[in-house]
């Protein structure tokens, strides 16, 4: 027996061991590493959270505002079916707060699609209004007496967005794709009414917000070798379901007669267009688009209108025409050149109709607005020695608006701009690369059309027309001195000059330099700094009734910095961290030779974050998470804080917040 | 028939032993013939660049590019070129030859190759106008945004896209901290819901024609027409508004009235300076404080109310 038992023994084992060699390698091929590899993730995160403060700052757009417990909790469920190429995603995102998303996705890879998303987005405005206004919500508001009832109200929006959309490939490189999103957007905003002098003032008003916005898009796609095309309609449609603002009631006589207040009208567009691009070599390509839209507002008026007009609703009609061509080519290996050109004709084609009386400084029509713009670029662009590359370019744009023979506000019909550029590049170096690039624009245009009854001597060349020559140079600079460590400078110049024979806009300036450094202490530690500064200036000039010239040297300096730190310690352990902080100023600095000038305090700004955060592996695929986000923020603004309307509504904000958010979570990885 | 056990002892033995030397045989045969792990032909890659390699080049598997089920799916060579010498490193060299088509920061591969690999399949859609964009125009290459070897792929998460695109545009990194601001940070507005970084037809790489028509997908009710218009609104939003982050509310670049002043002629009180003492009616505080010029003019973006007032409807206050 024992004979036998030990033939059978040395047998068996002889046999495992055959098979082992023979298959072995074979399983070790899928083995579980690799199928955690290639296997699409899954993950559930789910825990708590609790904000130490209230803090409207910190969670002006998430909810996360009011001291508390919120509930944690993410997901991403991903399953693909290998032998189809077909997938299920199920996401969802920020479930316990009110910036929550939600997406459901399935396709089969290369033959149909279709998904459906949902988004939230709430608004919570920065300020407290204490306010005696009843009806807030609709659009019928009852303004209190001055003083009387007064409580405190937070405004705030929400938007709601569903999204479906899909796409099925049609063969031979077709593809239909449709997508159609309903947004909603709900809450009350700032607004207002006033007039000064006499019995007049101004009161608070609450606009009511229930707004439907619809978008779209089906779009019919070509993808071959060479060429691709890619056609379709875009619609939008708006809804309001409030036209008008009825106001009654408040102590401020003078304002009695501003009702109804018209809200903005139900409006819809249309886009029909067809872009596309052409290879004709693999060095020589070339793109366009045409497109045409029409957009239309019929809204029945809130009020009638002046009957010489002979109409209930605008019947407003905008028609927009773009066409744009661009080429691209290298005609030489070492020489590239790109030009392009769009043109595009926005035509108001709203009759015009005499709504109101003439006076010395209105026509009396409704005034349609067409504007047509043409724009181009060349550029071209030489490889030199070393990996470096020269590029020269002229950007051009004209802007033609159409004007009117009476006019409130100085005008100038046309606008034409020239760019010249200059940039000399590395882009390749192993250690060192960059840009350095020389802008200078010239705007001019039309003449000047002077306000009606306006003094020939105090026109205001408008921001958007004057005559301007801009100047501007820019730098980035990479630099790895050492293999962990990497550098980015980035600097950014620029002046502007404005005609001086008119008031507004004198000089302005800009500058802009930030550093960056990154560094891998080791395979598992990584740690970054950055600061950056950010300064701009205009110099706009003005004449008061005094009268009197002053003029105001506006600036605004930002400076941050932030600091950061991600590691792992031993096999089990993630830990990490970030530091930002950002202090923003403005300054009016206003100087005049009138002596009724006020000396305006600067603005500031504060905002201080410091993010930790440690995951732990309790077990492979199932970690724990603390996150600590710590935030601080303050403020002297002194716009409302001097500030009570003639109804005693008052505005206030905390100038100072600061909270703490602490979380805990598990989270689950499968595949 | 009586069995001879004693001979079956002895050859059974030397049988399983010769199948084990014919199965490590074929098994050697079979790892010299090393096997596809994820993508249809990745074996010459992936017997080198496998589950130990520092960076987990096979996580492509978890990707579209990784779904073999689609006949359009790539392989590796596909877009890093064929690459002989680096597969085979040719005798006397000491350093093994890169890709033909190297992805790394360190590339030397032009940008311009290194894009036409991608866009070998994804020229199409909205990629059309990629050569005429900036980006092009900059070398900036496909793979300076996009990850393709990891599930997630951070540019394409609203949540994670704007940390990529201030890999560059480090300007509106600070921006977006400024106390009026779209929600970026919250991942609600992503850079890519105003902007197409792949090209575009329109001006500043909009999503839609020009910056109105951008604007207009989230705040429609700003399209109009209105019986009484703004010129600037029609003209163009970011005259007044920048829409990455300011210090003024309402994304405005300067608050009231300067604003307002470098437009408006300096009669009556449009030319009044600025003050913090309130109850000064159309001068000092009363164009400065609360809504500023916007405490009368709240219809700023135009009104569709046709009052005949030449005072008070002209004047965008109904």
């Amino acid at each position: 027996m024992k004979g036998k038992n030990a033939v059978r023994t040395t047998g068996l084992t002889v046999l495992a061991t055959a098979l082992a060699v023979a298959f072995g390698p074979a399983q070790a091929e899928q083995s579980e590493d690799v199928i955690r590899l290639i296997r699409p993730d899954s993950q559930v995160r789910l825990g708590v959270g609790v904000l130490t403060e209230d803090a409207i700052r910190f969670g002006q757009y998430t909810g996360v505002k009011d001291s508390g417990e919120y509930v944690i909790g993410d997901f991403s469920v991903v399953r693909r079916d290998d032998p189809t190429g077909t997938w299920l995603r199920f996401d969802g995102r920020n479930l316990g707060f009110e910036n929550r998303d939600l997406r459901f996705e399935h396709d089969r890879q290369g033959d149909w699609r279709y998904g459906v998303e949902y988004s939230k987005t709430p608004r919570f405005s920065q300020y407290v209004v204490n306010t005696g206004l009843q009806g807030i919500g609709s659009n019928n508001l009852v303004v209190g007496a001055t003083g009387v009832g007064l409580r405190d109200v937070r405004l705030k929006t929400v938007r709601e967005a569903v999204t479906l959309n899909g796409q099925t490939f049609l063969g031979n490189g077709l593809d239909l794709q449709i997508r159609f999103k309903n947004e909603q957007k709900e809450g009350d905003r700032l607004f207002g009414r006033g007039t000064f002098g006499g019995t007049g003032g101004q009161q608070f008003l609450a606009e009511p917000i229930d707004h439907t916005m619809r978008q779209v898009d089906v779009i019919l796609g070509y993808t071959g070798e060479k060429l691709q095309l890619s056609g379709g309609y875009y619609g939008s449609f708006f809804t309001n379901d409030h036209s008008a603002l009825n106001i009654t009631g408040g102590s401020q006589a003078g304002l009695n007669a501003f009702t109804p207040i018209a809200l903005p009208p139900d409006n819809q567009a249309h886009q029909f267009y067809v872009s596309g691009g052409y290879s004709f070599s693999p060095t020589t390509r070339a793109n366009f688009k045409v497109a045409h839209t029409v957009a239309t507002q019929d809204d029945t008026f809130v009020v009638p209108a002046n009957p010489a007009a002979g109409r209930s609703n605008l019947g407003g009609r905008m028609e927009t025409t773009l066409a744009q061509i661009g080429l691209t080519a290298r005609p030489m290996p070492k020489l590239s050149l790109l030009a392009n050109i769009k043109y595009e004709d926005r035509d108001d084609r709203t009759p015009e109709r005499q709504y109101f009386t003439a006076t010395s400084t209105f026509n009396g029509t409704n005034e349609p607005r067409s504007l047509r713009s043409t724009t181009g670029k060349v550029e071209a662009s030489y490889a030199l020695p070393a990996d470096f590359r020269v590029t020269g370019g002229v950007d051009y744009e004209m802007r033609r608006r159409n004007g009117y023979p009476v006019r409130l506000v100085t005008f100038r019909e046309e606008t034409e701009e020239t760019a010249y550029r200059i940039e000399l590049r590395r882009a390749m170096g192993e250690t060192l690369n960059g840009s350095i690039a020389y802008i200078h624009s010239e705007r001019d245009g039309s003449s000047f059309d002077l306000a009606s009854s306006l003094a020939v001597n105090t026109p205001v060349a408008s921001v958007h027309l004057a005559d301007r020559e801009r100047d501007k140079l820019r730098l980035k600079l990479g630099w790895a001195p050492i293999d962990p460590l990497s550098l980015q400078l980035t600097a950014d110049f620029s002046e502007d000059s404005y005609d001086k024979e008119t008031f507004g806009l004198d000089k302005g300036k800009a500058t802009f330099w930030s550093l960056d450094a990154s560094y891998n202490f080791t395979d598992e530690w990584q740690g970054l700094a950055w600061v950056s500064r950010d300064y701009s200036r205009i110099v706009n000039s003005s004449r008061s009734n005094a009268p009197g010239i002053w003029t105001a040297n506006l600036q605004v300096q930002s400076e941050a910095f932030g600091v950061g730190m991600r590691g792992a310690i031993g096999s089990s352990w993630t830990v990490g961290g970030d530091l930002q902080y950002q202090h923003d100023r403005s300054s009016y600095a206003l100087t005049g030779t009138t002596a009724a000038i006020d000396s305006l305090p600067d603005v500031k700004y504060t905002l201080a974050t410091l993010k930790l955060f440690a995951e732990y592996e309790v077990k492979q695929d199932l970690a724990l998470r603390v996150d600590l986000v710590h935030d601080q923020w303050s403020t002297n603004d002194w716009l409302w804080a001097n500030y009570v309307y003639s109804d005693g509504t008052a505005l206030s904000q905390d100038t100072t917040q600061e909270a703490s958010f602490v979380g805990v979570s598990m989270k689950y990885t499968w595949r | 028939m009586r069995v001879d056990l004693s001979s079956i002892r002895r050859w059974v033995p030397a049988a399983l032993f010769g199948a084990a030397l014919l199965g490590s045989a074929a098994a050697w045969a079979a790892e010299e013939e090393h096997k596809d792990v994820v993508l249809t032909g990745d074996a010459v890659c992936t017997r080198c660049h496998d589950e130990g390699e520092e960076k987990p080049v096979l996580s492509i598997g978890k990707t579209k590019h990784g779904t073999v089920a689609d006949k359009r799916t790539p392989t590796c060579t596909s877009c890093h070129g064929e690459s002989p010498t680096h597969i085979n490193k040719p005798e006397g060299v000491s350093e093994r030859p890169k890709p033909d088509v190297d992805f790394t920061k360190s590339s030397t591969t032009p940008a311009v190759e290194r894009n036409q690999v991608c866009l070998n399949c994804h020229q199409g859609g909205k990629r059309i106008h990629w050569q005429t964009g900036p980006h092009a125009a900059r070398d900036v290459t496909c793979s300076s945004c996009h990850e393709v070897h990891t599930q997630h792929d951070k540019v394409r998460d609203k949540q994670d896209q704007a940390e990529v695109c201030f890999a560059c545009h480090k300007e509106q990194r600070a921006q977006i901290n400024r106390p009026s601001r779209h929600p970026v940070k919250e991942g609600k507005v992503a850079c890519s819901d105003c902007h197409q970084p792949h090209g575009t037809a329109g001006e500043k790489l909009m999503v839609r024609d020009s910056v109105n028509e951008t604007c207009y997908t989230c705040h429609m009710e700003k399209r109009g027409p209105f019986v009484r218009s703004h010129q600037p609104v029609t003209d163009d939003c970011s005259i007044c508004h920048n829409p990455h982050g300011t210090v003024n509310d309402n994304l405005l670049k300067q608050r009231s009235p300067f604003l307002c002043q470098q437009c408006h002629e300096p009669t009556g009180h449009r030319g009044a300076i600025p003050g913090i003492t309130p109850g000064t009616g159309g001068s000092g505080g009363g164009v400065t404080l609360g809504r500023g010029c916007l405490n009368c003019h709240t219809q700023i973006h135009g009104t569709n109310n046709p009052f005949n007032d030449t005072t008070t409807g002209r004047a965008l206050r109904r």
